[in-house]
């Protein structure tokens, strides 16, 4: 993730050279080469299709705002996956959201476990292009939902470095930028989440 | 949770390949003889490539759409001088015309006054208007009402005389005591006036009636003291110090010893300081 990303760092920083002296389509095209990773990350963190979605433009509304404020002390990506970070973090943070949270699990317990339709609707829209059986399909889809809800599950600071080490494979040196948190801090708490999984995901690994 | 030598911890930054060298060598060999760390290993290894290999969801459709839209609506806010915004150029227009105008209200001053129109006139045209003039502002200062002097209330001090005594004399080489009312200057002199005096005078008489008391003689010719003298019940001494203190501040204590007789003769002394 890592290497893939500074090599395109460069090409970042055309963009907001570009972006700084008024051409907006730089812009859009830091937008549409982020997008679709910061949806990802934001859908990993928050749980929840619809609050990915909000998260995210929320994300480039703020890299938008804050561009021009942009020293470049760090990599492109690894500020705009910290404005994701503290986004995602204030919103699991906030009360509303628990609340919520509350409301929807009991919700999913009413529909047997199983997400709401149009959730499933999207999420089958955007699986890859391949033709598994309808079997194979099934089983992957509930796996992936159980290591979701599994994720959903962890404390927050668990649950972004987890993310962000086996989701997204950033090193630790990269989760200790986006995040703030020494290295230290981030294997302990890299370990206590794995323990936590391991334990939820034992029967279904 | 300890494996042997090794903690679960050990066996998670393994597979980060961020365990210490010698520490990951100890730890692989321990691993061919513990089923245990073994089993550590393989679940954390099958959980970390499951994590991995998580779909990879694309971005709604959309998104990038509503992101614009957003961004466009938020620069048309931003930006006073749209087109587009017709409610904020009128708004804003407003506030600068009301502000303009409270700024030149508070600060203008016409730049030239009127030139005043001077008369031409002969050195003796000119002295016979000055005359007129200066008579012209004496008269106003003779018909303007005097300037109310600052009222000040006086200090009284009451003190018992021999009733023997005879008040016409000179007292504590003061003057001379005679009847009746009359009028004189109190110091100091630009507080006092003879209208002053005289309304001094009355309400202390009238005090002193009223508290039971006879005026035997007054002393108005000092600049400074009116003297008052008086006789009184002694019963009514009380009272008539009572109603004076309404006029002036009392500056002694009334060291009266009741004689043979009920009736007292005192000296009342109004004085500024």
């Amino acid at each position: 993730m890592g290497t893939e990303l500074n090599s395109a760092t460069d090409e970042d920083a055309k963009s907001i050279k570009a972006f700084r002296a008024g051409d907006i389509n730089a812009f859009n095209r830091l937008l549409e080469k982020y997008m679709d990773r910061i949806f990802n990350v934001c859908y990993r963190f928050l749980g929840d299709y619809e609050d990915a979605k909000d998260a995210s433009q929320d994300v480039f509304l703020k890299v938008y705002d804050s561009l021009n404020k942009f020293r470049g002390d760090s990599s492109f990506y690894t500020w705009l996956y910290k404005i994701t970070v503290n986004t995602c973090k204030n919103k699991l943070n906030s009360i509303e959201y628990r609340l919520f949270r509350k409301m929807g699990i009991i919700i999913k317990k009413d529909c047997q476990g199983k997400p709401n339709k149009n959730s499933l609707d999207e999420y089958i829209q955007n699986l890859p292009n391949g033709k598994p059986s309808p079997l194979t399909l099934l089983e992957y889809k509930e796996k992936e939902l159980t290591i979701q809800r599994a994720i959903n599950s962890l404390p927050p600071i668990q649950k972004i470095v987890v993310v962000l080490r086996d989701v997204e494979g950033f090193n630790y040196e990269e989760i200790a930028k986006i995040t703030g948190l020494n290295t230290g801090t981030i294997k302990s708490r890299l370990f206590r989440a794995r323990v936590r999984l391991r334990k939820k995901l034992e029967a279904s690994l | 949770m300890f494996y042997h030598k090794f903690r679960a911890k050990d066996i998670s930054l393994l597979i980060d390949g961020r365990l210490e060298d010698k520490r990951a060598l100890l730890l692989e060999e321990h691993l061919h003889s513990c089923s245990r760390c073994q089993h550590t290993l393989e679940s954390f290894k099958k959980l970390t490539n499951a994590m991995g290999h998580l779909q990879r969801l694309n971005a709604p459709v959309g998104l990038a759409q509503n992101i614009q839209t957003k961004i466009n609506t938020k620069k048309t806010l931003k930006n006073p001088f749209s087109r587009f915004n017709l409610i904020y150029i009128p708004m804003s227009a407003l506030g600068v015309a009301i502000a303009v105008i409270i700024l030149i209200s508070n600060t203008y001053e016409p730049l030239h006054k009127p030139y005043k129109e001077v008369a031409i006139m002969s050195t003796e045209e000119h002295t016979i208007q000055s005359k007129a003039k200066a008579k012209n502002d004496y008269k106003q200062t003779e018909t303007s009402a005097p300037p109310m002097p600052a009222i000040t209330k006086p200090f009284i001090r009451i003190l018992p005389i021999s009733p023997n005594q005879d008040t016409d004399k000179t007292v504590n080489g003061v003057g001379s005591l005679s009847k009746g009312l009359r009028t004189a200057k109190l110091a100091p002199e630009t507080n006092t006036s003879d209208n002053l005096d005289k309304t001094l005078l009355s309400s202390a008489n009238r005090l002193i009636t009223k508290a039971g008391g006879q005026t035997i003689a007054v002393n108005t010719e000092s600049d400074t003291t009116i003297y008052i003298d008086i006789k009184i019940q002694y019963s009514n001494i009380q009272t008539l110090a009572a109603s004076l203190s309404n006029i002036g501040s009392i500056n002694n204590s009334i060291p009266i010893t009741k004689g043979n007789s009920e009736v007292v003769t005192l000296r009342i002394e109004l004085y500024y300081k």
